[in-house]
């Protein structure tokens, strides 16, 4: 039996003998959270508490019909009795809202009586005007709307108004308007609240409206929007909105519009992409002043909110900067940390240039080493070029390699070689990779090129007008340009 | 055999045993791979990776009209659905995130397959094989299409009707788009995944019926074919019934709009949607003096909602016969 024992006992220790896979780490970035909270649920709910419910004026029957008596005088033609109609509708109150409201709405009211309507309702400072030419506003939204002009004047009053509040719907209504004289004047009301978004449309109508009077509109507008900023012109307020300026902080934001942009961050956990669409769009075009609440929002217990929140930041680049030591922290957070490492790389915040770089690096997922790449190239540091030069000298993906050349030109494109233009310049129309990446690292490699290179002036000037929106004319094209410069 | 023979039988066996198990090692797991691009999957799986080559969602991303509308995707917000992370990187049915990665291959092998701890969803369980698949059954699961396609209502218009009833007549999203190969199992499924860009397909959807009832024309479009709505999913997508007088000696008439299907963009907000449910049939009628001679009745396909000139379309330069019926005088 001796030897059943021995027999016994090393088929015990066989297993011990094995040897041993070393099991995988968990990478840093699988770290788990325990600090998640329904940030956004509480917030609502205390803003709720805090602000109650702008009391709803009530119908007023008499009154309705004093209110349509003096719409009507201010819709014709004695100019004394018009002054006196204007007088007395200024001296009305928030009763008055629902009859000016009905008016407004009313398809069978004469143009005049519907203006009228909507200057007294811009002489009532009460969230119940605001909510009705905010939602006479929004029928721009309509295929046909029957009176387009209509909502020109409720943007206009709306400036007139103390209701900050109005601002996220605003923004909403700027992605939808397609009357460019409405336009205008939704861009007007915004800066009234200290949001410049609107300058983007401004100098598209400025530019493209085949009118003479709406782009000579658009261009005043542009005009006075710098000069009431302190600005000598609107592309330097324009810049200055891009950076988020300390000189444009100075803005309202009252609770009534944090409550707003929380019920906004509550969509993002919905299913349905589109309110999502709709409040990623509005919350990057909002003021900076809705950085703490997005940051406050990658706490919240729904990943959507917080991927989300994090993309919102990004896209509000150099005016959330205040995010970037939260992002920071969060760099490893395992649902959002591409997220939340791209929009790192859109703020610039450079404290975060060695975590970015060491997530480049090999041992990193390949998503996460992309997204540390692209943030690299968005920060833009010469300090980050010997880093991606090293990679360089690595075994890429495609993706990645593309990614770092791309990253190289950002910081710094005197180091690429003509070689590595040209890899670029394959990456661009070999449809191996994306090639929106490859052309705009280019684009940035030749304008660095043209400031000492009159050859490379003249290929710039070309590669830039050639703007056809298929892309696989125009980087075909492009690529002719660039070859200009780069020889054979 | 007496018991000591027995007993030194027993540990020679064990020792044999033993000495195997210390000396010769069972096959090993598959390394992890690090999924770097579909393509690494075509070198197993060719037809699959040629089929999916073919197919829509390859093109996802890359698509010219895609690109144009999206002004090449600087729209962030298209990246979700064109270029999505995996769908299990996610819970089952919850909306898809975008990714950073290998982007031009749109909605790809690693979209659908990789689950979140690195393996791969597939049809066996495989420890050994290079991505090292498991058996998923969600696989076949329409909420596995539900993340992308339901974001326009497709699912939940299959849930509506009797295909996703239990019983002999259930099919779900894979037993038409992703049919077995040769309609035989054990060739797997087509990774073409056919749908409303190939036309046989939507011909294949809808009935279109003519004829003369109380001195004007009847039209009646029914969707036979398909699990959802006719058309679909992207709100691009429209269908119109147009008629067309005929002369005596075959001059073909102006095109006159009879119908239009389409499910609205939403900022359309004052449009209806006109989508014929699964099942459902929709009659119209044609009462005009021009219909009493010879006319053309057809059911045209767009894959892109808008006309050149919307008073005067042109769709047989601008879309797609689906079914085209003449009805004598």
């Amino acid at each position: 039996m001796r030897e059943l024992a021995f027999a016994l006992a090393v088929l015990a220790l066989a297993p011990s003998c094995r040897q041993e896979t070393a099991p995988t780490p968990a990478p840093a970035s699988s770290r788990e959270r325990t600090d998640l909270a329904p940030v956004v649920a509480s917030s609502i709910a205390k803003l709720e508490a805090q602000l109650a419910p702008a009391p709803q004026p009530p119908v007023d029957t008499e009154l309705a019909e004093q209110i349509d008596g003096l719409l009507e005088t201010l819709a014709g033609a004695d100019e004394r009795l018009k002054r006196i109609a204007r007088d007395e509708l200024r001296s009305l109150d928030a009763a008055s809202v629902p009859a000016l409201r009905a008016r407004l709405f009313d398809a069978e009211a004469s143009q005049s009586v519907r203006i009228a309507a909507a200057a007294a309702l811009g002489e009532l400072d009460h969230p119940a005007s605001a909510r009705a030419l905010l939602e006479r506003l929004d029928a721009g939204r309509l295929k046909k709307d029957e009176a387009p002009w209509l909502r020109a004047h409720c943007a206009w009053k709306l400036a007139l108004l103390s209701q900050d509040w109005v601002v996220p719907g605003l923004l909403l209504c700027l992605r939808y308007e397609t009357d460019n004289e409405t336009v205008i004047y939704i861009a007007r009301t915004l800066a009234r609240f200290g949001v410049y978004s609107g300058l983007d449309a401004l100098y598209v109508v400025s530019r493209d409206d085949p009118r003479d009077e709406m782009r000579n509109g658009a261009l005043t507008a542009l005009a006075e929007l710098a000069q009431g900023a302190g600005f000598s012109d609107a592309s330097e307020l324009y810049q200055a909105w891009k950076r988020g300026d300390e000189a444009l902080a100075d803005a309202p934001f009252s609770p009534a519009r944090e409550l707003e942009v929380w019920r906004i961050l509550k969509l993002f956990g919905e299913w349905q992409l589109r309110p999502v669409d709709d409040g990623r769009f509005v919350l990057s075009l909002e003021h900076h002043k809705v950085t703490p609440l997005l940051v406050a929002a990658l706490d919240d217990e729904n990943r959507y909110v917080r991927v989300h929140a994090a993309q919102c930041l990004e896209r509000l680049a150099g005016r959330a900067r205040p995010a970037g030591p939260r992002l920071l922290e969060l760099i490893d957070e395992p649902q959002i940390s591409d997220q939340v490492i791209l929009a790192l790389g859109a703020l610039r915040h450079a404290p975060a240039e060695a975590a970015l770089i060491e997530r480049t690096g090999p041992s990193w997922p390949l998503e996460i080493r992309m997204s540390a790449t692209q943030a690299l190239g968005a920060m833009g540091l010469a300090s980050s070029a010997p880093a991606l030069r090293k990679r360089l000298d690595e075994k890429l993906s495609r993706d990645l390699r593309v990614a770092s050349l791309a990253a190289l030109v950002r910081c710094a494109p005197e180091t690429l070689s003509l070689d590595e233009v040209r890899e670029l310049r394959r990456a661009m129309t070999g449809g191996e990779v994306d090639s929106a990446a490859p052309e705009l690292a280019l684009d940035a490699w030749l304008e660095h090129r043209a400031s000492a290179d009159a050859q490379a002036v003249e290929a710039l000037k070309q590669w830039r007008s050639i703007t056809t929106t298929d892309s696989r004319t125009r980087v075909n094209e492009r690529a002719a340009v660039l070859d200009t410069v780069l020889g054979a | 055999m007496n018991a000591r023979a027995l007993a030194g039988l027993v540990v020679l066996a064990a020792g044999v045993w033993a000495l195997k198990s210390i000396f010769v090692a069972p096959a090993p797991p598959a390394e992890p791979v690090v999924w770097e691009s579909s393509q690494q999957c075509a070198e197993c799986h060719a037809q699959v990776f040629d089929e999916w080559k073919l197919s829509w969602h390859a093109q996802a991303y890359t698509d010219p009209d895609v690109r144009a509308q999206t002004n090449d995707f600087a729209n962030k917000d298209c990246i979700d659905c064109h270029a999505p992370q995996p769908v299990l990187s996610t819970v089952l049915g919850d909306r898809v995130l975008p990714r950073t990665t290998r982007m031009i291959e749109g909605v790809d092998c690693i979209a659908c397959h990789l689950m979140g701890d690195g393996r791969v969803a597939g049809t066996v369980d495989n420890a050994s094989a290079a991505c090292r698949p498991v058996a998923t059954r969600d696989l076949l699961k329409p909420e596995y299409c539900a993340g992308c396609h339901n974001q326009h209502g497709t699912v939940d218009q299959w849930r509506q009707s009797k295909y996703a009833q239990p019983g002999p007549g259930y099919q779900d999203c894979v037993a038409c788009h992703m049919p077995h190969r040769d309609g035989d199992p054990s060739k797997g499924r087509d990774h073409t995944m056919h749908g409303g860009h190939d036309i046989e397909v939507v011909r294949r959807a809808v009935e279109l019926r003519v004829a003369r009832e109380g001195g004007g024309v009847a039209v009646e479009i029914e969707n036979i074919g398909a699990g959802h709505n006719y058309p679909t999913d992207e709100r691009s997508r429209a269908s119109d019934v147009f008629w067309r007088p005929l002369g005596p000696g075959g001059e073909k008439g102006e095109w006159r709009a009879l119908h239009r299907f389409r499910n609205p963009y939403r900022h359309e907000v004052d449009l209806v949607n006109t989508e014929l449910p699964a099942g459902a049939k929709i009659a119209l009628r044609i009462d005009d003096e021009a219909a009493r001679g010879e006319i053309e009745v057809a059911l045209f396909y767009k894959l892109s909602p808008y006309y050149e000139n919307p008073e005067r379309p042109d769709p047989e330069r601008e879309a797609q016969v689906v079914h085209s019926k003449r009805l004598a005088p």
